[in-house]
């Protein structure tokens, strides 16, 4: 019986064409050959004000704030081959064009599925005639009715059922067969997404149109995020205009007018009402889609709009959540396709005008109710292939509430704004430009608006070279600073080892688009630790000095330290590498010099066999620059035999930072030991304890202090054996930006020390060896304060999540290594050296690091 | 005062009105022709031409007034499912209008503006 009533109802099919739109039209070329109106571009036309750059997202992870699902090109892919996707495509000819093209499938809508998004959570207003809400395509939906006295469909009228079919329809995934066989069934775009209808013909009370509709979009559940008007008034636009000027009436009055005229009954009063309704629901909640005129229809030609698709002309208000559904056939398998237009032209909608092929597709028509019950098996349910600008409408309305669901904090505004800007233009010539947010610019046309909205366009970031990915900072997105997302992040010294990586670890954080669309992305890929590079100090060629001069002209006395240079087995001095010079008088004097480390200037330590590559981390203090730009000046103010004071002063001056310091050193000595004390003062700019802010996280124009205190013990033992130890501890203070990702820092305190125990002449007086165990600087304690960007709301507002993070690694670096040296004679030596580190970069249970080395030493 | 209250209400009632005995002025000064059905029809197209409402003339259809089934529409009117027969069966619209009581402009009007959305309202 069924089978039956669908052969009469394809029988009829022709005729309900007729009556739906139809009829021959425009022809416009296409193919992949046509030209573009705009510059560069990333999706179809879409272009930005000076140039685009790539829209991918490279940041990896999940594309939007709702969903944390990530892309699945399987999934997508499976979409395609499933029976209720594939029947929406009419297989049959529509007078005598039949399409080869699944419109799904042309606007990416598997792919949205590819994401996880299907509509779930929103709801689409339908308000339109002919409805029956037990239809199989609205199984399992919630449907809230505005009015119990609706128009009902019957075999030959369920233009309802039919929109909503396209916007909404469910799928039930066990369908098999083609739509006019048993179990044939179709799906909508938002396949998940529940049910507001009203009647726009049927009102729910008194006799006033305006505020029927009024009250339709107030009464709107607030998950609705597309309101669909499939029908419209047989005027058109240009018509309502010219009454306008020539009456100077207001906008309400001039609606009235051409609403009375048609049979819509409405006061001016409430016409002003709806239209705050249709403002308020473009605020509040969604997007107004408008069908324009079929132009085949009684009258009617290419060029005119139906005024209410056109209303946002007559009041400019309502403009921006508020898009227009035209038509284009598309003839041909992809890639040699041509595109003809058969129902009219966007017209002055152009700017926010879609189309899609709803040329030929499979909808929901009427259900044979035999029961008061939802047609759950879908015995009673019928289907129909029908043409219109109708069934383009619900297709933008469907694509709306995928979007929603996968920005829910972008206004219904911004959602229209995504589709339009994204929408596939490259198979015509533009006639103008849409100019969005941030200088992101799409091309239209007069008879295609902006085109075929691509859903997986819509999906990804959208940028222009006036707004990349970025991280915004601010309380408002109006009133935030951006900062490039690819050039933003914080790179901590080696003595923080893992802190901030394990304090960021499984920490989503929020980017945005030049569109302001919000995309997750791996936080924790902000930090970037630097590796301590102790086992290229281990082998590096040492730093070699001569004392090249050594003056005394009475009680005053000067030196000259240079660093030297070996070129074709020559020596020659380089004092641009390095160099020192003193003078003095009596117990005092006066040092300057130029890339030589602090520490030695001021006599903390002494030059070994004329070279500072002794393990620097047992030496160095690790709060004092050693960069190759600085320089210092310092005086001994009080030396005699056993003690000795300094002061010294040393400034280094890099590109990206400055780090200058003042310290002071007493050191007293006997013939069995030495004993030294250094307290310093320093300041970096830009930066803190060799740690780096990038973007969102800078720390520019920041003087950052750490005060700290340094020992050196050494011990001479009997037997040619000595034992050092060495030890250091810092207190940082750390002043950060505001309007960055960075709330607070420290205090940090730091350390560093080493044990060392040499013994001489052991096998005879030629040989050494020495045992070491040391701790390079690590973070001891401290935190961190960091904004996490978790997203945005409708009204702009930025959101963060403030986490503690704090400072100290997981694990503490020791290195142990084993030194020994044997001098064959004055120009021949072996070395030998066994290191062994664990923990290494302070990160615990790292793997051990192990180096051995063996040298042997040749100078002639 | 009181006398320029009943001036007022006068004027209100007379908003929409019968100009002669077969015309109908709306309040929105629409006026149609009710004579008889072609006269009917034709102001019905003369409105959607003052409008701008795009309409094929052959789809205009009024029938004449059927005399035998005055009950039959009498009871459509009576049990106010007028608009509703209208919307299905918009060429019998002159049949109500010619039935209806012509001191019932609301019935009256209500029959005119369902013809008028059957002819100017389009689903797409």
């Amino acid at each position: 019986m069924r089978k039956l009533l669908n052969s009469i109802l394809f029988a009829i099919l022709s005729t309900f064409l007729f009556n739906c739109g139809g009829g021959g039209g425009i022809s416009s070329s296409g193919g992949g050959g046509s030209t573009g109106s705009s510059t560069t571009s990333n999706y179809g036309n879409h272009s930005c004000l000076y140039s685009c750059s790539n829209t991918s997202n490279s940041n990896g992870s999940s594309f939007a704030s709702g969903t944390s699902a990530s892309y699945n090109a399987s999934l997508a892919s499976a979409w395609t081959g499933t029976k209720e996707f594939d029947n929406v495509l009419y297989n049959g000819s529509v007078t005598g064009v039949q399409s080869t093209q699944n419109i799904y499938e042309v606007m990416n809508v598997h792919k949205a599925y590819g994401y996880g998004l299907s509509g779930d959570g929103e709801t689409i207003h339908i308000q339109d005639s002919g409805f029956d809400w037990n239809h199989h395509e609205f199984n399992g939906k919630t449907i809230t009715r505005f009015q119990s006295n609706y128009t009902s469909d019957t075999s030959s009228s369920y233009h309802a059922n039919a929109v909503a079919s396209i916007a909404l329809g469910d799928y039930n995934g066990i369908s098999t067969g083609d739509i006019n066989s048993s179990d044939g069934s179709m799906m909508g775009v938002a396949y998940n997404a529940d049910l507001y209808f009203s009647d726009y013909d049927t009102i729910k009370s008194g006799s006033d149109y305006a505020a029927h509709w009024s009250d339709a979009l107030d009464d709107a559940p607030s998950t609705t995020a597309a309101s669909n008007h499939s029908y419209g008034v047989k005027t058109d636009i240009h018509t309502v205009l010219t009454y306008q000027t020539n009456n100077s009436t207001s906008d309400a009055a001039t609606i009235e007018n051409y609403l009375d005229a048609a049979g819509f009954s409405s006061s001016t009063s409430e016409v002003s009402n709806w239209l705050t309704s249709l403002k308020n629901f473009q605020t509040n909640k969604g997007v107004i889609v408008w069908a324009i005129g079929n132009h085949s229809d009684d009258g009617w030609d290419a060029d005119k709009v139906h005024f209410m698709a056109a209303l946002p002309e007559i009041d400019s208000d309502l403009k921006g959540a508020w898009l227009t559904a035209s038509t284009v056939d598309i003839q041909g398998s992809a890639g040699s396709e041509t595109y003809h237009n058969r129902l009219g032209n966007c017209g002055v909608t152009a700017s926010y005008c879609l189309t899609t092929d709803s040329y030929g597709v499979v909808v929901a028509a009427h259900e044979n109710a035999e029961t008061s019950s939802v047609d759950t098996d879908n015995s009673s349910s019928y289907y129909a292939a029908v043409t219109g600008n109708s069934f383009g409408a619900p297709m933008i309305s469907g694509s709306v509430a995928l979007l929603s669901e996968a920005f829910p904090s972008l206004t219904p505004k911004e959602i229209a704004a995504r589709l339009l800007a994204t929408a596939d233009n490259t198979w015509f010539t533009s006639d103008a430009t849409t100019e969005f947010s941030n200088g992101v610019k799409h091309g239209f046309n007069f008879r295609f608006g902006h085109g075929i909205p691509d859903l997986y366009a819509a999906l990804q970031p959208i940028t222009s070279n006036m707004l990349g990915n970025s991280v915004l900072v601010g309380d408002n997105i109006n009133n935030s600073k951006a900062y490039n997302l690819s050039s933003s992040g914080l790179s901590l010294g080696s003595s923080f080892g893992d802190s901030l990586s394990l304090g960021l670890e499984n920490e989503t954080g929020v980017f945005y688009d030049a569109l302001y669309g919000t995309f997750k992305y791996d936080f924790s890929k902000s930090a970037n630790k630097k590796n301590i590079q102790r086992n290229k100090n281990n082998f590096e060629e040492p730093k070699q000095f001569s004392e090249v001069s050594s003056q005394s002209i009475g009680n005053v006395k000067s030196n000259f330290v240079s660093s030297i240079n070996v070129e074709n087995n020559e020596k020659f001095l380089d004092p641009q590498n390095g160099f020192y010079y003193s003078v003095g008088v009596n117990n005092s004097n006066i040092i300057i010099s130029n890339k030589m480390p602090l520490e030695y200037v001021l006599g903390f330590y002494e030059l070994d066999n004329n070279t500072i590559s002794r393990d620097k981390h047992l030496f160095k203090i690790p709060f004092i620059e050693d960069a190759e730009n600085n320089y210092s000046v310092g005086t001994n103010i009080y030396n005699n035999e056993d003690t000795s004071i300094a002061l010294g002063y040393y400034n280094t001056d890099n590109n990206s930072y400055d780090k200058r310091g003042i310290v002071s050193s007493i050191n007293f000595s006997n013939k069995d030991s030495k004993n030294s004390l250094i307290l310093g003062y320093t300041e970096e700019e830009n930066r803190f304890l060799n740690s780096d802010g990038y973007g969102a996280f800078n720390i520019n124009d920041k003087n950052n202090p750490t005060n700290f205190i340094s020992k050196k013990y050494l011990k001479k033992l009997p037997s040619n054996s000595e034992i050092l130890l060495s030890a250091s501890y810092g207190f940082t203070n750390v002043n950060t930006n505001a309007n960055t990702l960075i709330n607070k820092i420290g205090p940090v305190e730091s350390s560093s020390f080493g044990i060392n125990f040499t013994k001489k002449d052991i096998l005879n007086n030629k040989d050494k060896f020495s045992f070491t165990i040391s701790q390079p600087h690590r973070v001891e304690f401290g935190s961190a304060n960091i904004s996490i960007p978790t997203g945005r709301d409708k009204s702009g507002n930025l959101y963060y999540k403030n986490k503690d993070i704090s400072l100290s690694p997981s694990g503490r670096q020791l290195d142990y290594s084993l030194d020994y040296i044997y001098n064959f004679s004055k120009n021949q030596s072996i070395k030998t050296k066994a290191s062994i580190s664990t923990d290494y970069n302070h990160i615990k249970d790292n793997d051990l690091q192990n180096a051995l080395s063996l040298m042997y030493n040749l100078s002639f | 005062m009181q006398r320029s209250l009943i001036i007022f209400f006068v004027v209100i009632v007379s908003c929409t009105h019968f100009a002669q005995d077969d015309i109908i002025v709306t309040e929105d000064n629409f006026i149609f022709n009710l004579s008889n059905s072609k006269a009917f029809r034709s102001s019905i197209m003369k409105h959607f031409d003052n409008f701008g409402i795009a309409y094929n003339k052959h789809s205009i259809i009024v029938d004449e007034v059927i005399i035998d089934k005055n009950e039959y529409y009498q009871s459509i009117l009576n049990n106010n499912n007028h608009i509703e027969y209208i919307e299905d069966n918009p060429n019998e619209i002159f049949n109500l209008i010619y039935f209806a009581d012509r001191n019932n402009e609301e019935i009256i009007l209500e029959c005119i503006n369902s013809f008028l959305r059957f002819h100017a309202v389009k689903k797409l």
